[in-house]
């Protein structure tokens, strides 16, 4: 793995654009940075990021039939006990996932280490299957990388062979999400593209004006009942929310189903480490609450819950660094052993795998000045040497 | 040695096709395009008529007049209607009238507002329907199934906005839990509330 300079092409703006990609910029700095690139060699990315992943994947699904099966991880993980049975009777009735992104620690020598598993409501979505593939197609055509350079990229054709697989041909699928925010909004769309290929109705509500009916069914804001719910709005929140008290009752299917709300919480890390511990694709983890002896002197405090990197806090000489967004901070955390993440120039880069169903289809990087990445840490596609 | 040329498995997808069309993009390709009926919106019999006799209106003042005795029918039976005066007026942002049940009950109603006619499709004639006030300022047949941004003009509407209007006369009264029924979702809790913030990462 490295970082080429290869320079951006002349009329990438406008081709985003053109695209409907508008936050290439947030707050005013760039956001989709094609300056450089990474490569990877075809090894790189199968035998040290693409099978861990789908190794990792399976091994969060024993961990999720042990946590069903315990009150006291249901407590850790903060599931509220009054829709424990909902958690616990979506992974029983094998409900399907449809997707989820890996964050990893890779690049720096050694195996890629997990992070955390963003299993339930990852966005970015529309930069990694779209923008970077068509970076690469021009690349190409313009001679300015050679013919046989290749992506890890199968997510979009993966997405609609997944939703083929999933849904009955003509199936309706709703899409929600903040309109207001376009990186959400532009992750449910290429969804539900996706979904569309795949010879499904996609329609879009915003998540705050889904109702109940009389009959306790949901329905969107056109009062149209809803049977399949995509929601881009996390499951801990849901189980919080007024409507949560309904969600058994509608009769809805939801993607992501109800169990990925224990593989997005960051409380699977230290359960993932007790049943697989010295996994070499794993970090120490421990409940904040229990000995630290087994993570070393470096360690990284983390909420249950956050997102966007918000509350996470770095205890490691030189290395530290605590996020400024408290907002999760209310929450219990969980502590693991920090992963320096692999330098280039002055930028820290995490790779982001994507799985569809248990498949591992596609890479995002991300690379921030910070330690710890956030909603707006730059984009950087990537390519596999021919 | 000769080496046989091994087309090496290609890690990305064939196709990526994706446009981001911003809202638009779902009602433009994934709703069946659905037929939609003229509507002309009055906030008052008097305004409809005078408005009759004009060369590019196609209803007349008969119309406007029958037009307002069945919106007034329809108010009757399908009035939202209250268990308390304060709840009926938040949600109308105006002035309720109390009816009294044969149970001896005080329940609620909104006043008119306005009314909408149109055509029925398959020449079925024309049709009327009661609007409301919401408590976003808008106008809503009875059930809210169709909302309008005002109480003039012409629009479009699905022609199901003048399909039968649920009958709440004899009903139960809506309650505050009731008209909670919108909005349960998105609080944002485990982040301390914040609005729209992105929850992906």
């Amino acid at each position: 793995m490295r970082r080429d300079d290869l320079g951006a092409r002349d009329d990438w703006e406008a081709k985003a654009e053109a695209a409907g990609f508008t936050f290439h910029h947030m707050d005013g700095t760039l956001y989709w940075d094609e300056s450089a690139a990474y490569a990877f060699t075809l090894e790189e990315i199968e035998r040290e990021l693409e099978g861990p992943a789908e190794e990792l994947h399976q091994m969060c699904r024993e961990a999720v039939a042990e946590i069903v099966g315990s009150d006291e991880l249901m407590e850790r993980l903060q599931i509220p006990e009054a829709h424990r049975d909902l958690v616990a009777e979506s992974w029983r009735m094998g409900e399907p996932e449809l997707y989820g992104r890996m964050d990893f620690a890779y690049g720096a020598g050694g195996p890629a280490k997990l992070l955390e598993y963003n299993a339930d409501t990852p966005t970015t979505l529309y930069e990694t299957s779209g923008f970077q593939w068509h970076w690469l197609e021009d690349m190409i055509a313009a001679g300015r990388l050679p013919e046989g350079a290749d992506q890890f990229n199968g997510i979009h054709e993966a997405l609609v062979a997944r939703f083929a697989e999933l849904f009955e041909n003509g199936t309706e699928i709703h899409f929600a999400a903040f309109a207001d925010a376009v990186e959400d909004y532009a992750t449910v769309e290429t969804l539900g593209w996706a979904a569309r290929e795949a010879g499904m109705g996609a329609h879009f509500t915003d998540i705050r004006k889904i109702g109940v009916s009389e009959s306790g069914q949901f329905a969107d804001e056109e009062d149209r009942v809803i049977g399949t719910l995509f929601k881009l709005y996390p499951w801990e929140d849901m189980l919080r929310d007024d409507f949560a008290d309904a969600i058994v009752g509608s009769g809805v299917r939801f993607l992501e189903p109800a169990w990925k709300a224990l593989v997005s919480n960051k409380g699977i890390l230290p359960v993932l480490w007790r049943m697989f511990p010295d996994h070499p694709n794993l970090l120490p983890a421990v409940f904040a609450d229990e000995d630290p002896a087994v993570l070393g002197p470096d360690v990284v405090e983390k909420p249950i819950f956050s997102r966007e990197g918000a509350g996470v806090r770095i205890r490691a000489g030189d290395d530290s660094e605590v996020s400024a967004d408290t907002s999760y901070d209310a929450h219990p955390r969980i502590l693991q052993t920090y992963a320096p993440l692999a330098k280039f120039g002055e930028d820290r880069v995490v790779c982001g795998i994507w799985m569809v169903g248990a498949e591992a289809h596609g890479l995002g990087l991300r690379e921030d000045v910070s330690r710890i990445t956030q909603d707006t840490s730059r984009f950087r596609p990537h390519y596999i040497e021919a | 040695m000769t080496d046989m040329t091994q087309p090496r498995p290609r890690k990305r997808a064939r196709t990526a096709r994706v446009v981001l069309l911003g809202t638009a993009a779902f009602s433009l390709a994934a709703c069946q395009p659905e037929e939609q009926v003229e509507a002309t919106v009055f906030p008052s019999v008097e305004e409809c008529r005078a408005l009759a006799d004009l060369p590019e209106n196609d209803f007349t003042a008969e119309e406007c007049v029958e037009g307002y005795e069945e919106a007034q029918a329809i108010h009757r039976e399908s009035a939202p209607r209250y268990e308390d005066q304060a709840l009926c007026e938040e949600q109308h942002e105006g002035e309720c009238v109390v009816e009294q049940r044969s149970d001896g009950s005080s329940i609620f109603l909104p006043l008119l507002a306005g009314y909408m006619i149109g055509n029925m499709l398959g020449g079925r004639g024309m049709a009327s329907k009661p609007l409301y006030r919401t408590s976003g300022g808008r106008y809503a047949t009875p059930g809210g199934g169709t909302v309008l941004s005002g109480l003039r003009g012409k629009t479009q509407v699905r022609p199901a906005s003048f399909g039968a209007s649920p009958n709440t006369r004899a009903a139960a009264p809506l309650s505050r839990a009731a008209v909670q029924s919108r909005g349960g979702f998105g609080a944002s809790r485990t982040g301390g509330g914040f609005g729209t913030r992105s929850f992906g990462g």
